[in-house]
């Protein structure tokens, strides 16, 4: 049986225009969290439809991982994939795309995203992700200790 | 197990699909390091045979995209060269001899899959977007507003597979590939189409 760490609640800030998208999205997140042995259970979740509300959102809350669509209806979500990773340099920044172009792919990379879904979801895809941010916030924790 | 094989020679390929088929694992095969990232990306393959040398994207490179997006399944080189560059799990020496493969493999083992939980009261709640969606494709087919319908069509495309919906996503995958280079006069007739098969679809 693996180990509980309670560090603190994680924020996370799910950004798609579809309100469906975010719903399956944080029921996906939720049940993956329960039944997989990952070790980060306690989270809040934050939500925003467009550019300027995630924009708004992130500054108020800094969460520790994002899900970002990158076809927002006011803007790039490359654009505001640098944004975030300005104001906070170790957010862990999925970008979620329905177009895994190469042009997508690299852009995301160069802009700080630490990993990439493409549409439609998937439980493996969220879950692979799952266990890259729980490495990723492994480090995180040693580092700040 | 699922392999994905990234290979530019197509008789090789083909060669390699038989015999791995024959052995009782599935293949997936595409053809340039574009490609090879875009399926890593589904999470539906156990482990990726990547040549090295192949167009469009070579393997050294799609490989290092994908470590730094944080995939860690395994990825095992192929070629006739040594290759260095880490990030590899493995580099089997070409010309490949299937016995010799089969018992590399054998070292690696298949990822579970698990599955998307998708409410009933959300995908009903997503019909009925749908629905509406349709309705409001008619109009902006009527009024000729082509950027508004390709953008409900890109909705479509990334989000109705989330819901079980595959034959929209896919039509909508379908539509977008030739949409663009499309003439004007020929939208229509392409948008009537597109919206004629998705009305044909079940959707509950």
């Amino acid at each position: 049986m693996q180990t509980k760490i309670k560090v603190r609640d994680q924020k996370i800030l799910l950004v798609d225009d579809l309100d469906y998208n975010r719903q399956l999205l944080r029921h996906n997140l939720t049940a993956l969290f329960s039944h997989n042995n990952l070790k980060y259970r306690a989270f809040s979740y934050f939500q925003a439809h467009n550019a300027s509300s995630a924009l708004l959102t992130f500054s108020q809350q800094s969460p520790d991982l994002v899900f970002l669509d990158i076809e927002l209806p006011d803007g790039s979500g490359i654009d505001l994939l640098k944004r975030f990773k300005q104001q906070k340099p170790d957010c862990f920044v999925v970008m979620v795309s329905g177009v895994s172009t190469l042009e997508n792919v690299k852009a995301s990379i160069a802009a700080g995203a630490a990993s990439f879904i493409v549409k439609p979801f998937s439980a493996d895809k969220i879950l692979a992700v799952l266990k890259q941010f729980e490495r990723f916030y492994d480090k995180q924790i040693k580092v700040n200790l | 197990m699922n392999l994905l094989f990234a290979e530019d020679d197509v008789l090789l390929a083909q060669l390699f699909q038989l015999q791995a088929q024959q052995s009782g694992y599935a293949v997936c095969w595409v053809e340039n390091g574009d490609a090879a990232i875009q399926q890593a990306l589904t999470y539906q393959h156990d482990l990726i045979l990547m040549d090295v040398q192949m167009p469009i994207l070579d393997g050294i490179s799609a490989m290092q995209l994908l470590r730094q997006l944080g995939f860690d399944r395994p990825i095992v080189a192929m070629s006739a060269e040594e290759v260095t560059e880490t990030g590899f799990d493995l580099v089997l020496k070409k010309p490949l001899h299937w016995q010799q493969v089969q018992q590399q493999l054998a070292q690696f083992e298949e990822f579970p899959s698990v599955a998307l939980q998708v409410p009933a009261e959300l995908k009903e709640g997503y019909i009925c977007h749908v629905e509406q969606s349709l309705k409001q494709l008619e109009q902006l087919a009527s009024q000729g507003m082509w950027s508004e319908f390709a953008a409900i069509v890109h909705q479509f495309k990334g989000s109705a597979g989330s819901f079980g919906l595959d034959h929209i996503s896919e039509l909508a995958h379908q539509f977008q590939t030739s949409w663009n280079t499309l003439p004007t006069e020929q939208k229509l007739p392409r948008a009537t189409w597109f919206l004629e098969q998705c009305k044909a679809c079940k959707l509950k």
